[in-house]
């Protein structure tokens, strides 16, 4: 039987009406005081512009910091002829106003100039326009041979109060050089700025190398030498001392060295009579201990950066392809699964990604996928791009691209998302690139 | 046939007749039908009706409150009005204790603001390499320009809302003055009830009344709920003016929220571990630009997610001023005020 609406009940019914609109004229009203912004525009860098600075070596300087942020992807240098004012004060705050209409977001000012003692002393101001406030300020004293460090560690200290990134500017890469005809190239390891500046060489250019690989935790680095009529050896060098030794003397043929995290194992494959299987050496008792048991090719090992997996390539499963195992030792979990050959899987410093080449009928991408092989994305493709290596931060890699032919091979530099690339200057062609961690 | 040898006929005869009696007994004992319960017609309200009364109508007209007909009679007849020099004399008295409230509470509200800016802005430069001279240099140098920022608008808010105040105490100094007026002119004072002493040459007229009453408008018309409702609601300040529909109402959000995202430059990558997203409250002037500093509402508590924080209030900067179109503009209620929320999920 229904109710039968009686006065009281009509009021009732009523009075429950009337609440239930309140509540839901205030669920109402409280959509109505958002706007809800979701991420999906283009993407545009941060608009930053560094003022000359101040003082005899402040134009160097500021030089060279506008010239890592036309290549950090993330920042991106205001034109200086759009500059509305010239900074004449750098401890001043600047016409804020006038800089918004510049379209800058920060403004950096600054000075360097020697000091009493000779020292070269370095001070900058970020300044948010927004605002109107001191970002960031330090100083720096140093040596004026230092002064392009002094340039990139500002560049960082910048880089990373504006994004909440860990910086890369003040770091160095260590890269095969390579000169001569196609046919008698000689190969010498060399180092350099990331900018490409500062260049160095570490060999003599007699013996052939390959795969420099950095320390993580050090300024040693490891990589192959082919003597004439020789093993290939594993060596380690210090870069600051020149100081350099055999890791160890295996029979057949190594492959592929590369450091822990912690610097203190060396992990790479051995080949025998046709199979290569992974194997582990600690860097000062010598001991080795094998990893993998397969009867394929385990090649490229690479740990994850707390240490507790390993990423190689292995073409046991038919064709060659990325896996991922304890770093003990024991079951590999396939990860990749897409078309073509996966190869020279690297852990990304942040954990967050693997990069890797991926071969396909006639192309070499460089990509890079979660470490449970999720998310793929290729970064760059083409003819022959390989060999990546990861910056400090994880969100730069480098890699080498080599067209073949007479020419030779260059370092490139890409973001992680693939935004933007970037050819390294090297005095002549250059390939193998290993990203130092940071200096400072 | 004898019934007789046939008990069980007997016996089914009765038992029908009985049943039969029962039957017509219970049927005219049968319960009447209640009465038909009054109902009550209810109309059906949508949300949307609700929320248009709760605001109203920007463009109603202000409705001043009339005074009902027969209380206005009573005053037009009392026309002698108060001589105005003698409320003049007693204006000045009413304002000290107010004045005294507004002073104190703008003070409180200034001076910790000064200091907090002057100090903001020469923030000790991070310990690095050694940094000793710049922090001085500094303070003294930057410390000028912001200060009389920050000191001169709120002084024109002081000076707006003393202006405000002072409006008060006028209208009480009327009345007051107005008060003593009748006080001292005996023909202005109200005659009290039953007491014909004081217009003793006052008679009865129906005349009279009518006269008076013929020049009121009916201040009561038919008291339909439709007649009731018939001047629309000027409806608060703060609440939305024009009846806006859900499809502009959409219209207006997609615009705001597209061009908030236009200037949002999202952090490289988000921290791990509970999300947050930045809400800003963003006063709008009506042209669009900045009404004043937008105020992150939910400062992060990790460190972490700052770069978040700080890119959407950047973004906010970055679109001032919004160019709002034309189209927009009447709404302005609707948008005047709002809190934006830069949800980064999608990353």
């Amino acid at each position: 039987m229904l109710p039968s609406i009686t006065r009281r009940s009509a009021s009732g019914l009523i009075l429950g009406l009337a609440s239930g609109l309140a509540t839901s004229k205030l669920a109402f009203g409280q959509d109505n005081k958002y706007f809800n912004v979701t991420p999906g525009g283009a993407f545009k860098p941060i608009p930053v512009a560094v003022t000359p600075f101040d003082g005899d070596n402040g134009a160097a300087i500021s030089g060279i910091i506008s010239n890592n942020f036309s290549r950090s992807v993330f920042l991106a240098p205001v034109d200086p002829n759009t500059f509305p004012e010239h900074i004449t004060n750098p401890d001043q705050a600047p016409q804020f106003d006038s800089w918004k209409s510049a379209n800058a977001q920060f403004v950096v000012t600054g000075r360097s100039a020697p000091g009493a003692d000779g020292r070269l002393q370095t001070q900058f101001r970020l300044w948010e326009v927004a605002s109107g406030t001191q970002a960031a300020g330090q100083q720096y004293v140093t040596d004026p041979n230092n002064a392009r460090r002094v340039a990139h560690i500002i560049s960082d200290a910048i880089f990373s109060r504006i994004t909440g990134e860990k910086g890369f500017f003040d770091t160095r890469v260590v890269f095969v050089d390579e000169t001569g005809p196609a046919e008698r190239r000689r190969k010498r390891l060399a180092i350099m700025d990331q900018d490409g500046a500062n260049v160095r060489y570490l060999t003599s250019g007699d013996d052939l190398v390959v795969t420099p690989r950095f320390s993580p935790s050090s300024q040693d680095i490891t990589y192959m030498s082919f003597g004439v009529a020789e093993d290939p050896k594993v060596l380690l060098l210090n870069i600051e001392t020149g100081q350099r030794e055999i890791v160890g003397n295996f029979p057949g043929m190594t492959f592929a060295p590369r450091f822990s995290p912690d610097g203190q194992k060396i992990i790479m494959s051995l080949e025998e009579n046709g199979i290569s299987n992974l194997y582990e050496m600690d860097i000062r008792s010598r001991a080795t201990t094998r990893l993998s048991q397969s009867s394929a090719i385990d090649t490229s090992p690479s740990f994850s950066p707390d240490g507790s997996q390993i990423v190689f390539d292995s073409d046991r499963g038919g064709s060659q392809q990325l896996y991922v195992m304890p770093a003990s030792g024991g079951n590999a979990q396939r990860i990749s699964f897409g078309d073509g050959r996966y190869s020279t899987p690297v852990w990304s410093p942040k954990g967050d990604y693997i990069a890797f080449t991926k071969q396909g009928a006639s192309t070499f991408a460089i990509g890079v996928m979660k470490p449970d092989g999720s998310g793929e994305r290729i970064l760059t493709e083409g003819f022959h791009n390989e060999g990546p290596t990861w910056a400090p931060n994880g969100l730069f890699l480098m890699f080498f691209r080599d067209p073949g032919g007479e020419s030779g091979p260059h370092i490139f530099m890409i973001d992680v998302f693939g935004r933007s690339e970037f050819q390294v200057p090297t005095p002549a062609y250059a390939s193998d690139p290993a990203w130092s961690p940071l200096l400072s | 046939m004898d019934a007789s040898g046939k008990p069980g006929f007997i016996a089914s005869g009765a038992a029908h007749a009985a049943l039969l009696v029962l039957a017509l007994v219970s049927f005219s004992r049968s319960p009447k039908f209640e009465d038909a319960p009054e109902t009550i017609p209810v109309d059906l309200v949508n949300l949307q009706d609700v929320n248009q009364i709760m605001h109203g109508d920007k463009s109603a007209k202000q409705v001043q409150p009339k005074q009902r007909a027969d209380k206005v009679a009573e005053t037009v007849e009392q026309k002698p009005k108060p001589p105005i020099a003698e409320a003049k004399r007693d204006v000045p008295t009413p304002p000290p204790p107010l004045k005294r409230i507004e002073d104190p509470g703008e003070a409180d509200k200034i001076q910790p603001d000064k200091p907090a800016k002057a100090a903001a802005v020469p923030p000790p430069p991070q310990k690095s390499v050694p940094l000793p001279p710049i922090e001085d240099r500094e303070a003294e140098a930057v410390s000028p320009s912001p200060k009389p920022q920050v000191s001169k608008e709120p002084k024109k808010e002081t000076e707006q809302k003393k202006e405000a105040k002072k409006v008060e105490p006028k209208f009480k100094a009327d009345e007051i003055a107005k008060l003593l007026a009748d006080a001292h002119d005996p023909a202005s004072a109200k005659p009290k009830s039953g007491d014909d002493t004081k217009d003793p040459d006052r008679k009865f007229s129906a005349d009279d009344i009518a006269r008076l009453l013929s020049h009121e408008a009916p201040q009561r018309r038919a008291a339909s709920a439709k007649e009731l409702q018939q001047v629309a609601s000027l409806g608060s300040p703060t609440a939305s003016a024009e009846k806006m529909s859900p499809s502009l109402m959409a219209q207006m959000e997609g615009w705001f929220e597209d061009h908030f995202r236009g200037c949002w430059v999202q952090p490289i990558t988000l921290p791990q571990g509970q999300r947050y997203v930045p809400e800003i409250r963003v006063p709008l002037n009506v042209d669009g630009s900045l009404a004043s500093d937008p105020v992150l509402m939910n400062p992060p508590d990790d460190p972490a997610w700052r770069p978040l924080a700080e890119s959407a209030m950047r973004a906010v900067h970055e679109c001032d001023p919004l160019p709002v179109p034309d189209i927009f503009k009447p709404y302005y209620d609707q948008w005047r005020d709002r809190i934006v929320r830069f949800n980064d999920e999608d990353m």
